[in-house]
């Protein structure tokens, strides 16, 4: 009887932590369980760090590659935009509800090396590709302390600048000393503009006209420059764009399917097992609130293959039931009395159970080892719902079972 | 009211073990084919998604049904190569379009992606022109997977597959101690990843980077109802040391059969109810998964089980009776009273028993009582080391 009360407090326990963080998210009106890009929609891009011949790259250069491209890509604050580094030498970028790549991609993907060039009596072309002359850099778009769109004299969308304090005295200097001569303002080695320069310039301030700038791309300048220049330059590894009526539809047609598959399979527990059937059922049902508990308390991102994996583990946690349900059938067969027959069927199914289990979990360890983003959801979903599909099999069958052996002593009822 | 399920009817599984290999063979042989003949037409040995092509994918619903030429008409002059173009069986507004655009002139990293970028949706607006006018297309999907990501993807999902092979085969040999179940365990395992991808050539299903989890979740799944036919196995020759090997292993199929055939169908209708109500993005998943599972279910039965009795030796030309008593069995093995003659349990030698239904009955429920203390009655040493002299001798008949 102890052994009984112990089982049921610990079931009743289980249940309540699981319950606990829903109820919290739902009172506070957030998504019972974090749903993945694929499914919320939105862009993901993953990047990789190839620094030059030569160079080595640090672990400063990527925690400044976050820090460049989340002031890229949120200046605000105001997205939800998650920045991971992947492995050493990438970093994910992803950022929900945006269903444009495009936008995210220039943000991210173009470097904006902006470059204050010392051409001396050379007047550049607009366009021109200076990447194969070697002219003296003054300063570049990391001495920047600010970048604004702005309009020039004559009305035009124009990037107005600020340069930190002592970047500025430089430009004040250089500019005193080259006046009557050209400075080139280049943008990714392409010279955007090649004025004159006709006095000294002090103050650090100034605007970068020419370029041929519209409203927009003088805004996405003013935003890369602000953002500073990347440490090391990226390579785009893959970009995702998921829009959000996909995730929807994704959602609604998952829950179809679960819901179908689970009712078809309450059938066919009660068709084959009657009586023992309805405990199936009963421990199936909390099964799925408690493992959606879980995966809300330990805070996982669901994913459609987690979503999938789910459902698999739906039809995977009513197999406990089956083996020891057969089994008491067979022990029952071979003459037993009810109580020792379940006695013994718990016993022997035991070790099935956890074998199936285990293998099951070893190779989601081993998926979640080699998985890559929302297939290591799929891992982690699936290794929650059989640890809870282990639990409920040995704590909640076994309760109710030994409860209705005490109500049903009719051996009719169990095979 | 209960059944008599003492008397099995023991379903010759092993004896037929040539055939189920030869089907297997066949429908491996059939997938090959298919992957052969994929390679002709396509390219490729399976239907490889951008996951491991590396190129960009472009999924979208239009204002109009579509036909795949005319959308192949707009695309090809953004394409390198030949775009893939399928519009949804279920929903011929949608397209699902696969390429490689084409990059002219640009050099550096940062410039391909600008142009790669510029060009989707000059693409994307020259097919909404054609399919309703501007703004009219939904984006549902839109994805570039660059040249490496794809390498390492078919290297992790080759890994993948390795690691998890090794991990069950331990655990299969932690659990019964015998390589040679292990050795059948991996059989089994890789015949349903054969299994799966002849299946995924043949409905060209489209392999992307979820595929790595239906192989290891085969594998992680499918064991199990080999593992429940071992431990039968390893059960059955504890408490009937008379039997025979080839007996015993058709024995425990035999006696698992209900519940494997019961586990794996839950499953497989979860698996059923995602293909049909998933929706597109789980078909491929959910198909190969179907497959995956079926041929499972039936190399533990078929392929696995035969396999530990090919390598197990002097057990090839045992009979194997057509019904077996277990009471009796059971009875005869805690007792020690069988004799060589009396091994094989013939059908007629309890055809009397019904008749007789008093003496029966008696015989039950002694047996009843041996049953429940089987498992801590001291076992008959006598009777393992009876039958080790036996198969010595059948070793020395031949």
């Amino acid at each position: 009887m102890n052994q009984r009360k112990a089982n049921l407090t610990l079931i009743v326990v289980v249940t309540l932590i699981a319950l606990i963080q829903p109820l919290y998210r739902i009172a506070n009106k957030y998504d019972i369980i974090t749903l993945g890009l694929d499914l919320k929609g939105g862009v993901s891009v993953q990047l990789m760090a190839v620094p030059e011949m030569g160079q080595q790259l640090t672990p400063e250069d990527m925690t400044g590659l976050i820090e460049v491209i989340r002031n890229r890509v949120d200046p605000q604050g105001q997205r939800e935009v998650v920045i991971t580094i992947v492995g050493g030498d990438r970093v994910l970028v992803q950022v929900p509800g945006e269903s444009k790549s495009d936008e995210i991609l220039k943000l991210i993907g173009e470097t904006a090396l902006l470059e204050f060039l010392d051409v001396g009596d050379n007047a550049l072309q607009d366009g021109y590709d200076v990447s194969k002359d070697n002219y003296p850099v003054i300063l570049s778009g990391r001495d920047l302390n600010n970048a604004f769109p702005t309009r020039d004299s004559m009305g035009r969308p124009a990037v107005g600048f600020a340069f930190k304090p002592e970047a500025g005295d430089k430009f004040g200097r250089f500019t005193q000393n080259n006046v009557d001569k050209y400075m080139a303002i280049a943008l990714d080695k392409k010279v955007i503009s090649c004025p004159v320069i006709r006095s000294a310039i002090w103050g650090g301030n100034g605007i970068i006209e020419g370029g041929n700038f519209t409203v927009q791309n003088a805004t996405l300048l003013a935003n890369q420059l602000k953002g500073g220049a990347l440490p090391v330059p990226v390579s785009v590894l893959e970009s995702r764009v998921v829009g959000p009526s996909l995730g929807k539809e994704s959602i609604a047609n998952s829950l179809v399917a679960g819901i179908a598959g689970f009712i078809i399979i309450l059938l066919m527990m009660i068709a084959v097992y009657r009586l023992p059937g309805l405990v199936a059922n009963f421990t199936l049902s909390l099964y799925i609130v408690i493992t959606l508990g879980y995966l809300s308390l330990f805070n996982v991102t669901l994913t459609l293959p987690g979503i999938a994996g789910f459902i698999l583990s739906i039809g995977m946690a009513i197999d406990a039931n089956i083996i020891i349900y057969e089994r008491l059938k067979e022990e029952l067969s071979w003459g037993k009395t009810l109580i020792a027959a379940l006695e013994s069927a718990f016993a022997r199914a035991w070790v099935a159970i956890l074998d199936g289990n285990m293998t099951t979990v070893l190779a989601a360890m081993v998926l979640f080892f080699f998985g890559t983003g929302p297939v290591k959801g799929f891992a982690i979903t699936l290794s929650i719902g059989i640890l809870v599909s282990m639990f409920c099999a040995v704590f909640v069958v076994r309760y109710l079972l030994s409860m209705l052996v005490l109500r049903f002593k009719n051996t009719s009822f169990y095979a | 009211m209960l059944k008599n399920l003492n008397r099995y009817r023991l379903i010759p599984f092993v004896q037929r073990s040539v055939l189920w290999m030869a089907i297997s063979s066949c429908v491996i042989l059939i997938g090959v084919g298919a992957m052969i003949n994929n390679k002709r037409t396509i390219g490729s040995y399976l239907n490889l998604g951008i996951d491991f092509t590396g190129g960009s994918l472009v999924e979208m619903r239009l204002a109009q049904p579509v036909t795949a030429q005319d959308i192949a008409a707009v695309i090809t002059p953004f394409s390198e190569g030949e775009p893939l173009v399928q519009p949804r069986k279920s929903d011929p507004r949608e397209v699902h379009i696969r390429m490689r655009i084409k990059l002219e002139g640009a050099k550096t990293e940062a410039q391909q992606s600008a142009m790669r970028v510029e060009k989707l949706s000059e693409m994307v607006k020259a097919i909404e022109a054609k399919y309703g006018g501007p703004g009219s297309a939904v984006m549902l999907q839109e994805a570039y997977v660059g040249p490496v990501v794809g390498k390492e993807l078919i290297m992790n999902a080759i890994w993948a597959l390795i690691l998890g092979s090794i991990v069950i085969m331990i655990y299969i040999f932690v659990r019964f101690n015998n390589f040679t179940y292990s050795i059948a365990g991996i059989v089994a395992l890789l015949h349903d990843v054969l299994i799966a991808l002849g299946g995924a050539a043949i409905l060209r299903l489209e392999i992307n980077s979820f595929f790595i989890a239906v192989i290891l979740t085969i594998i992680g799944y499918s064991i199990n109802d080999t593992i429940i036919v071992y431990d039968r196995v390893r059960e059955n020759n504890r408490n009937f040391p008379q039997l025979n090997f080839p007996t015993i292993v058709n024995l425990s199929i035999t006696q698992t059969l209900t519940r494997s055939i019961l586990t794996v169908s839950t499953v497989l209708f979860m698996i059923l109810a995602l293909l049909f109500f998933g929706g597109p993005p789980v078909y491929s998943f959910s198909m190969a998964l179907l497959i995956g599972i079926f041929s499972g279910m039936f190399s533990s039965i078929f392929i696995a089980a035969p396999i530990v009795l090919y390598f197990t030796p002097g057990t090839k030309r045992q009979r194997i009776p057509k019904f077996i008593d277990l009471l009796a069995a059971q009875e005869q093995a805690a007792m020690g009273t069988y004799d060589e003659n009396g091994l094989i349990l013939d059908d007629t030698v309890y055809e009397g028993e019904k008749e007789e239904s008093k003496p029966a009955q008696a015989l039950k429920s002694t047996a009843k009582a041996i049953v429940e203390n089987a498992a801590s009655a001291p076992k008959p040493v006598q009777a393992d080391e009876e039958r080790k002299k036996k198969v010595v001798k059948k070793a020395r008949k031949r």
